[in-house]
């Protein structure tokens, strides 16, 4: 490992022209892509995560889904909640892997358990719309409960449709309004439309 | 340190020098920590055009 950080260092870094005359440092996808893989390599889940992520936007290496996917699963089987919300959403959108909504909803509730905003909000719609778990608004609204009071906008909208339908709660459109409320605050346009189909 | 500038002037340039040596004896945390800085890029505006 030595031996190729060194290599590295020595091949790629002109020491006296990465830096501006602030002392900063330019963004360079590649770069950031090769010490992500010298730390992944090593088991780094954080990096792996990145990596993927790199890897799956084509962002200084070449666009590549399956080693995207490689790098997810590596930092979620160590339980990453980022990478795991990750390999949810490649499940679940299935386009360069097969779609699969109960591995899908699985990744979701291992990230959500670990209080990832975005994850609970998507295990709130998987229970929601009975995507790879049987239907239960109860167990809907349980994280989308946990999202939106941790603020995440989209949970905070969706609390507000299922007071207003009386699915996994009371109807109650007071409560309805003041999720919507929460979330059109937030900027959250979709929300805003809610708040105002309200009136 | 130098990353967070606790204690010290935040210098972008002195952080880059440790984590450097640091990851060169093959680090792993500080070979994430130099991609994320290269990632995100610090301390330089960006340009976009």
């Amino acid at each position: 490992m030595k031996t190729a950080a060194q290599g590295d260092v020595n091949a790629q870094f002109d020491l006296g022209a990465m830096y501006d005359e602030v002392g900063g440092i330019a963004q360079d996808y590649q770069t950031a892509a090769e010490w992500y893989s010298m730390a992944a390599d090593q088991g780094h889940a954080i990096a792996q995560h990145y990596l993927g992520f790199l890897y799956q936007h084509g962002k200084g290496v070449p666009l590549d889904s399956s080693k995207a996917m490689e790098w997810y699963l590596k930092a979620a089987d160590q339980g990453n909640a980022n990478a795991l919300f990750c390999v949810g959403l490649v499940y679940y959108h299935g386009k360069d892997t097969p779609q699969d909504c109960t591995k899908a909803a699985d990744c979701y509730f291992k990230a959500a358990a670990q209080g990832h905003t975005s994850a609970q909000n998507y295990a709130g719609d998987m229970y929601c719309n009975g995507r790879g778990v049987l239907q239960d608004y109860v167990k809907a609204v349980e994280w989308y409960l946990k999202s939106a009071y941790q603020g995440y906008a989209s949970a905070q909208k969706n609390m507000g449709h299922l007071y207003l339908s009386g699915r996994g709660v009371s109807q109650n459109y007071e409560k309805a309004m003041e999720w919507y409320m929460k979330a059109a605050d937030q900027g959250y346009a979709s929300a805003q439309y809610c708040v105002g189909s309200m009136y | 340190m130098y990353h967070e500038g606790k204690g010290v002037l935040q210098d972008y340039q002195k952080a880059m020098e440790w984590s450097l040596k640091a990851a060169e004896q093959g680090d792993a945390d500080a070979q994430f920590e130099i991609g994320r800085v290269y990632h995100e890029g610090k301390g330089v505006l960006q340009d976009y055009q």
